[in-house]
């Protein structure tokens, strides 16, 4: 198996078929038209196709839900095995789930209910989690979510609810809101209460979401159902946070019941079509339960085509719409783009509109829980939505003003970060600054205690000496170094400088740099005999440190500079030459040790 | 000891704290006597201090041996440890440690061991975090002094 790389959300779609005629149903006629005996005899194969294909393909399904149709309409022995292949598919990847922060091990499916007595005791042993649809208030559920043969059921529903709150593990109920279950508010909030208190479901695991208006409904019905507009979903907002606050109820209110409209969902991605996918018995992807049967949202099918040009295809087609509607003036100074993405793309297209359907929603969620949704402001805003632009809308970007580079902005070239361009890979290329920077060539004794000198701007640690005037202090150097970029060796000279963290600042640069103390040149053939060896050379600098004492302060750090007077030459010679090298040696990078001189000892 | 040695102990733990950026007063004094002495005192000069997160930790011998000794720095707005022993202070480059980052950014900002209240202290900016190149560069194009 390869090690899963891309991480993705799958709703399976066993069947379309369902045992209800809902009149807002966005499936359209597909929930009757639905062969139930040739989707149970495909279920459980196609999903295992589709996660093997997943699983080959370095694809990771972390959450697989079940979904309608209606699923639990298909016979007990088909569902029994499609929880067991879920569960198998969590466990056989639980280390890179568990990696990404998710703590599934159960199946999930959404339900209506009608069949959940029969169907319990299998529910429970596979520890399934329920998301149960109904309709609030509980007047339209009768009235809306009739059965095929158009009877209500509103008792057995009830009864069900009252199993559900008993049944022992995750459980919630979803309710689909249209502008007329929004006619009644206050039948709508008695409802939650008479489930929670009288059916003894608590009611803060409830989330809310709205009907919108669905081409294929409204070809197999006539859209009987008109979708709540913005100011009837602010007016629930309100009415909800008005009765609820300060209730046994209020987590759910904050955390639950609005969370749709969050960025956590699918909703408010940048690209939906990167992620978030939904499978069909017969093979068939799609984007969502929105887009199913929609050719704009028609992704592919896992028994035709390979799992890379499906995912591929969708996160275009979402492009697509997200780029046929344009970006609202609104959204593209709005400081909350970032949270919200403009919104749903099927609902885009459902709607021919470019905006979120539940932006008024949206913006009082924004405004309640400013910490959990900041608002960008200013230039922080103006740039992130020209970056969202440029991914999103890249028409709309490449004729927009280019942005004012920042004042501040530094101007590098895109190739000084290759590789070959670091400074180590320059000194590497180069045999004489490898004898340059070499850190095994000095030596630096201080009362008997030798100290390796390294490069100054090669070095991760930094140490300060405290020096006296009775120290010891002696240079050693590898005396090969002398005939290193010089034709003449008796010609080279070791050459040190000593400079003072006092800064001044010069050079067409204004840097501050620490001020030059003085400078020293001794030539190859004054060196002593270095105890080291033969190979070594020797300079006493006790001497040189003592007649430059006043120079040096009480609380200010010296810098002291070895190299050869050849090797020095070298240096500057290729920062002429090579622009890279020059500005990442910018400063001296030859040999040092720090010090402080305690004259007043 | 000999008197120098005690001088450059003295300075070298006076520059330390001076490198933690704390503030002069009684406790500072109080503070910089007990790890002069400390110093002073332990075996074979051996003695190390290692200030990290607003503490002082005191060591001997080995390094990476148990703290004998911790006194708590609260003022001390140094952020990257920072050790000190009788005769030298040294630090590590946080950002080289950090990781492995493609761009090492020299910092600008000289190790701060200057006197409180020493011109160099008050220009230091202390939001700025030591950096391990010195800013010295004298390249034939601006070179003020060979
Ligand atoms: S909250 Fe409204 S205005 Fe803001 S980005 Fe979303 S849809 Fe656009």
């Amino acid at each position: 198996m390869n090690l899963p790389s891309r991480p993705i959300h799958l709703l399976y779609v066993p069947t379309l078929a369902c045992n209800l005629g809902c009149s807002y149903c966005y499936l359209g006629t597909q929930t009757t038209e639905a062969k139930l005996k040739e989707d149970s005899a495909r279920a459980a194969s196609t999903l295992r196709h589709a996660l093997t294909a997943l699983d080959e393909a370095g694809v990771l399904a972390f959450n697989v839900s079940l979904h309608g149709g209606e699923v639990t309409t298909l016979p007990a022995a088909v569902l029994d095995e499609l929880f067991s292949l879920v569960r198998a598919h969590y466990l056989r990847h639980f280390d890179a789930i568990t990696a990404l922060g998710h703590k599934k091990l159960a199946p999930h499916i959404k339900t209506n209910l009608y069949k959940f007595a029969p169907l319990y005791d299998l529910f429970e042993h596979h520890k399934v989690s329920i998301s149960a649809s109904i309709d609030l208030p509980l007047k339209l559920h009768e009235e809306h979510r009739r059965t095929l043969g158009g009877k209500g059921w509103r008792d057995l529903a009830c009864d069900n609810l009252r199993r559900l709150a008993a049944y022992p593990h995750a459980k919630k109920i979803s309710a689909t809101l249209a502008a007329e279950h929004l006619a009644d508010i206050p039948a709508l909030i008695d409802d939650i209460w008479y489930i929670h208190r009288e059916l003894g479901f608590d009611m803060n695991q409830m989330n809310l979401m709205f009907a919108f208006p669905s081409a294929l409904n409204t070809a197999a019905r006539g859209n009987p159902l008109a979708p709540a507009n913005e100011a009837a979903q602010r007016a629930l907002y309100d009415a909800l946070n008005a009765a609820f606050a300060g209730t046994e109820l209020e987590e759910g209110l904050r955390r639950h019941w609005f969370d749709e409209f969050t960025p956590s969902y699918c909703t408010n991605a940048v690209n939906c079509g990167e992620r978030f996918y939904l499978l069909q018995g017969d093979g068939n992807v799609y984007s969502c339960v929105r887009g199913q049967g929609l050719p704009e949202f028609h992704y592919g099918n896992v028994y035709t085509d390979p799992i890379d040009t499906i995912l591929a295809s969708g996160a275009r087609k979402i492009s697509a719409i997200h780029q046929q509607f344009g970006l609202a003036d609104d959204c593209h100074n709005c400081g909350h783009l970032a949270q919200c993405h403009s919104g749903c793309a099927v609902v885009k297209f459902q709607r021919q509109q470019a905006k979120s359907y539940t932006c008024q929603l949206q913006k009082a969620l924004y405004r309640d829980y400013p910490l959990r949704f900041p608002a960008l402001a200013g230039n922080d805003q103006a740039a992130y939505a020209r970056n969202y632009i440029a991914r999103a809308h890249p028409a709309l970007a490449i004729n927009m003003p280019a942005p004012p580079p920042a004042p501040a902005a530094l101007v590098l070239p895109s190739d000084l970060v290759e590789p070959k361009n670091g400074l180590r890979a320059l000194i590497a290329g180069d045999p004489t600054l490898v004898e340059l920077y070499r850190a095994d060539a000095w030596q630096l004794e201080i009362n008997g205690e030798y100290v390796a000198l390294e490069s100054q701007i090669l070095r991760a640690r930094s140490d300060c000496h405290t020096i006296l005037p009775g120290d010891q202090i002696s240079l050693h150097l590898c005396r090969d170094l002398l005939a290193v970029a010089c034709p003449e060796p008796l010609r080279n000279t070791v050459y040190l400088q000593v400079l003072r963290d006092t800064p001044v600042v010069y050079g067409d640069e204004q840097r501050s740099k620490q001020a030059h103390l003085f400078t020293y040149q001794r030539f190859a053939n004054c060196l002593s005999d270095s105890p080291l060896g033969e190979h070594w050379a020797m300079l006493d600098l006790a001497p040189l440190l003592a007649l430059h004492a006043p120079l040096f302060q009480r609380g200010v750090r010296n810098n002291l500079l070895v190299t050869t007077g050849y090797l020095r030459d070298y240096h500057y010679q290729k920062q002429k030459m090579n622009a890279f090298y020059h500005v990442q040696a910018i400063n001296l990078p030859f040999q040092n040790l720090e010090f402080h001189y305690l004259t007043d000892a | 000891m000999a008197p120098d040695e005690l001088a450059r102990t003295a300075y070298t733990v006076e520059c330390f704290l001076n490198a933690l950026r704390l503030d002069d007063g009684r406790e500072r004094t109080a503070i910089e006597e007990r790890l002069v002495k400390w110093l002073i005192a332990t075996e074979n000069k051996s003695g190390y201090l290692i200030f990290s997160d607003g503490n002082i930790f005191c060591h001997t011998g080995k390094e990476g041996s148990r703290a004998v000794n911790t006194i708590p720095v609260p003022t001390a707005s140094r952020q990257h440890a920072l050790w000190c022993s009788h005769k030298k202070l040294s630090e590590i480059d946080a950002d080289s440690y950090a990781g492995n980052g493609k761009l090492v950014m020299l910092g600008t900002a000289a190790l701060l061991l200057t006197l409180p209240g020493s011109a160099e202290a008050a220009a230091a900016k202390p939001t700025f975090e030591i950096g391990f190149s010195n800013n010295n560069n004298n390249n034939n194009n601006n070179n003020n002094n060979g």
